[in-house]
């Protein structure tokens, strides 16, 4: 009759709420306060008591849903479906969009301490979390075949996630380079700029003379250089950008100057009295 | 891809769904009345030393009662949802739906002439921070809701599982109602009792 649910929600209903009369008694609690939930009297301690008295209040509502619901146990479950055996539920696919979406709360909630753009960034986690995590659910129970559900997913969710990934990749790079372009000195930019760009070169090269080359190995080559590029993007972005301002006073016409307008010097003036 | 042939999905264990949301219900409902709690103590601990905490007259009570009234009213049509969605009914599931959220609106417009009206200022002191933090938090929670129960709702009208999914939608239905019984609390602690 009473399902184990019940028994358990039930009987942490009548722990807590003995518990909060006795801690609304001894702290301070008068009268019938802790009784009477401070209707007649003091209850003593205001968040103690009151958190005692909603989880006995949550532990009552779970008991009598529970009883309800059965426990929403598989025997019950299959007579309300109206079938013999009780549905086995498939197995879940594992999905890393909930710990996604833990940074993303992560991040909100430092970016209201922090900063603006961290909680921009904490939100547009949530959001991707909460579309792409909705999609897979879905996807993974739309038809029988696991297979199908994967294709079917991808069907809807490809045209959107490529281009977007896509463009964040773009952005990410060009932003990261910069970053450490405009770290280094001059001379060190140009030759970063030179050595990249013949490792790449060189890579393609190797990749088409030798395409037997394993894909993994390609592929570990590819995540070590985007790892490479992300970190010396961030530890160059800490480090800030190189000093402009010397060069440009003593010239007039360097880095981000045109010609024929004024440079600017380290306290933002114009530079034409001053060169 | 021929989905005609492809195998149909097995029948979702109906309850699991609700018995989960019960759980996520409870605990945010916990979580509020614990916020509930901290108003209630920083309330008695100014007033303990003398001070005012709300003015007297500077919140209108009759936008806070309407308020109860109408998440009352919507109590009504959330469940109504709830039927039209294990019927497969879709023109009262959908006109459920549509007076559920109307009403939700209509509470969030109604904070927004409370907000309005009394003028506190978020950083005007422990008073106004906490009337924020309280009704804010109150607010969220009734976003969410809103967005719970349309989300399951068209599922369960208009996406491949139907009847089955009418689960999902007495789960939204589950934290609505937690959802109304929190703003209970908001109603009698911060706008009767002041």
């Amino acid at each position: 009759m009473f399902t184990t649910g019940f028994k358990f929600f039930f009987g942490m209903f009548a722990i807590l709420t003995a518990a909060a009369v006795v801690y609304g008694y001894s702290s301070g609690g008068g009268h019938v306060g802790p009784i009477s939930l401070g209707w007649k009297g003091g209850v003593g301690d205001h968040i103690g008591y009151g958190i005692l008295v909603a989880l006995a209040g949550a532990s009552l509502l779970a008991s009598l849903l529970l009883v309800a619901l059965r426990d929403a146990d598989p025997e019950a479950q299959a007579d309300l479906l109206e079938i013999a055996e009780p549905p086995a539920e498939a197995p879940v696919a594992g999905s890393f969009w909930p710990v996604v979406a833990s940074f993303g709360v992560g991040a909100t909630a430092l970016g209201l301490v922090l900063h603006p753009a961290v909680f921009v960034l904490g939100l547009a986690l949530l959001f991707l979390s909460l579309v792409e995590w909705t999609m897979d659910a879905w996807a993974h129970r739309a038809t029988g075949d696991s297979a199908a559900n994967r294709e079917l997913r991808n069907r809807i969710m490809a045209p959107i996630e490529v281009p977007v990934v896509g463009a964040l990749a773009i952005g990410i790079v060009v932003l990261a380079a910069s970053r450490i372009l405009l770290t280094v000195s001059q001379l060190g930019a140009v030759v970063v700029a030179g050595v990249v760009s013949a490792l790449i070169l060189a890579g393609a090269i190797a990749y088409v003379r030798y395409p037997g080359m394993g894909r993994r190995l390609v592929g570990g080559l590819g995540v070590a250089a985007a790892l490479l590029l992300l970190v010396g993007g961030v530890l160059a972005a800490v480090a800030g950008e190189r000093d402009f301002g010397h060069h440009e006073a003593e010239t007039g016409h360097d880095e981000g100057v045109n010609e024929g307008e004024p440079a600017k010097t380290e306290d933002g003036e114009g530079g034409q009295d001053h060169g | 891809m021929r989905t005609l042939s492809l195998p149909v999905a097995g029948p979702n264990r109906p309850r699991t769904v609700v018995v989960g949301a019960l759980f996520a219900t409870c605990a945010a409902f916990v979580a509020f009345a614990s916020l509930i709690t901290v108003y209630v103590q920083q309330r008695q601990q100014t007033r303990a030393a003398g001070g005012e905490w709300l003015a007297s007259g500077s919140i209108e009570m009759g936008p806070a009662g309407m308020s109860m009234a109408t998440l009352l009213l919507s109590a009504v049509t959330v469940q109504w949802a709830v039927q039209a969605s294990r019927a497969e009914d879709r023109p009262h599931g959908f006109i459920a739906l549509g007076l559920t959220l109307m009403f939700g609106v209509a509470v969030i417009n109604q904070f927004w002439f409370i907000y309005q009206n009394t003028g506190f200022a978020i950083d005007a002191g422990v008073p106004q921070l906490m009337f924020y933090v309280v009704t804010g938090s109150f607010i969220a929670m009734l976003l969410g809701a809103m967005a719970a129960v349309t989300v399951f709702t068209l599922r369960s009208l208009l996406g491949p599982f139907g009847r089955e999914l009418a689960q999902g939608v007495q789960a939204a239905a589950i934290f609505w109602h937690m959802m109304i019984v929190c703003y209970f609390l908001v109603w009698y602690i911060v706008f009767i009792t002041k």
